[in-house]
């Protein structure tokens, strides 16, 4: 059930895995994003990525530009995002309408001890083109 | 002497890896430009085979690489050797942990065909980094047809399941 006060990152995934539509591919960030996701919704479809970090989202933009009849969901963390921004400047020039980017915006890096991490809370206006 | 209407005796070595590209059934090219390059990708947006796509750096480059392969497309990149110095850890931890064939034509900047003193750097770490990385490619031969080579580099790609880079002089690449 979710806890609609304070949703953990599990309550979202629970949503997006009752959401999926059944032909959707699902990229996860490393660390804990495909952890939780391949604990809770395993898929042969899924792609998990467990290094590269900030490589999730310019890979789901490539896997929705080769399959633009299939929704590509990507889970990244605002940590990854960081480490690549730009790709969301290519993300928006390439404007897949396939594409669903899930961030989660916890303001630290989590996998890797829960340093905290500086800016990054204004991601959406560069994808958008803004 | 070229006679009146006919066609050079030296092909046209970036027409070449266009044509060949496109009879490999490439669909997607994947890049970041430096002024060698600039031209040739002008020539693939305007080819509807073959979409282009340009990255804003060249490890960024390599993983909507890995996505478009990932999702059946074969696909090409198009780098400077700059490109190659700047994407080790995805090159090693993505595109060679997933095995993912892809063909990287990349233009090689900085050897003594290209003796330009800030691209110099780049031209003597380029082949040992390449090793360090475990990266397999080959330097284009300019005393033979380019087609050919491309056409084997992407053969490389497929059959070894690993990315493959050929190293192109100006001759090779620029428009």
């Amino acid at each position: 059930m979710v806890n609609a006060i304070r949703p953990s990152r599990a309550d979202y995934y629970q949503v997006l895995a009752d959401k999926l539509p059944k032909d959707a591919l699902v990229v996860t960030a490393l660390g804990n994003a495909s952890y939780l996701w391949a604990a809770m919704h395993h898929r042969p479809e899924n792609f998990y990525f467990e290094d590269a970090m900030g490589l999730a989202l310019p890979l789901a933009l490539g896997l929705a530009i080769a399959q633009p009849a299939r929704p590509v969901v990507v889970v990244e963390g605002d940590g990854a995002v960081l480490m690549h921004m730009g790709a969301l400047v290519t993300v928006g020039a390439m404007a897949p309408g396939n594409l669903t980017v899930l961030l989660i915006q916890n303001g630290v890096h989590a996998a890797s001890g829960g340093a905290t991490q500086a800016g990054g809370r204004f991601y959406a206006p560069l994808a958008f083109g803004q | 002497m070229v006679a009146p209407g006919k066609q050079s005796a030296t092909p046209h070595r970036p027409s070449e890896i266009l044509d060949t590209l496109k009879r490999l059934g490439f669909g997607v090219a994947i890049a970041v430009p430096d002024s060698w390059l600039g031209e040739i990708l002008v020539r693939i947006e305007q080819e509807p085979a073959i979409k282009l796509v340009r990255a804003t750096h060249e490890e960024e480059a390599l993983a909507i690489a890995c996505g478009t392969r990932l999702g059946g497309l074969r696909t090409a990149m198009f780098v400077q050797n700059a490109g190659l110095l700047s994407m080790g850890a995805g090159m090693v931890s993505l595109a060679q942990r997933y095995q993912f064939p892809l063909l990287m034509l990349v233009s090689y900047r900085g050897t003594i065909e290209d003796p330009v003193f800030y691209h110099a750097p780049k031209g003597r770490v380029t082949e040992p980094v390449l090793k360090g990385i475990g990266l397999a490619y080959a330097l284009a031969d300019r005393n033979r047809p380019i087609g050919p080579q491309v056409e084997r580099a992407a053969t490389y790609a497929e059959e070894a399941s690993c990315p493959f880079a050929l190293l192109l002089s100006q001759e090779d690449v620029q428009w």
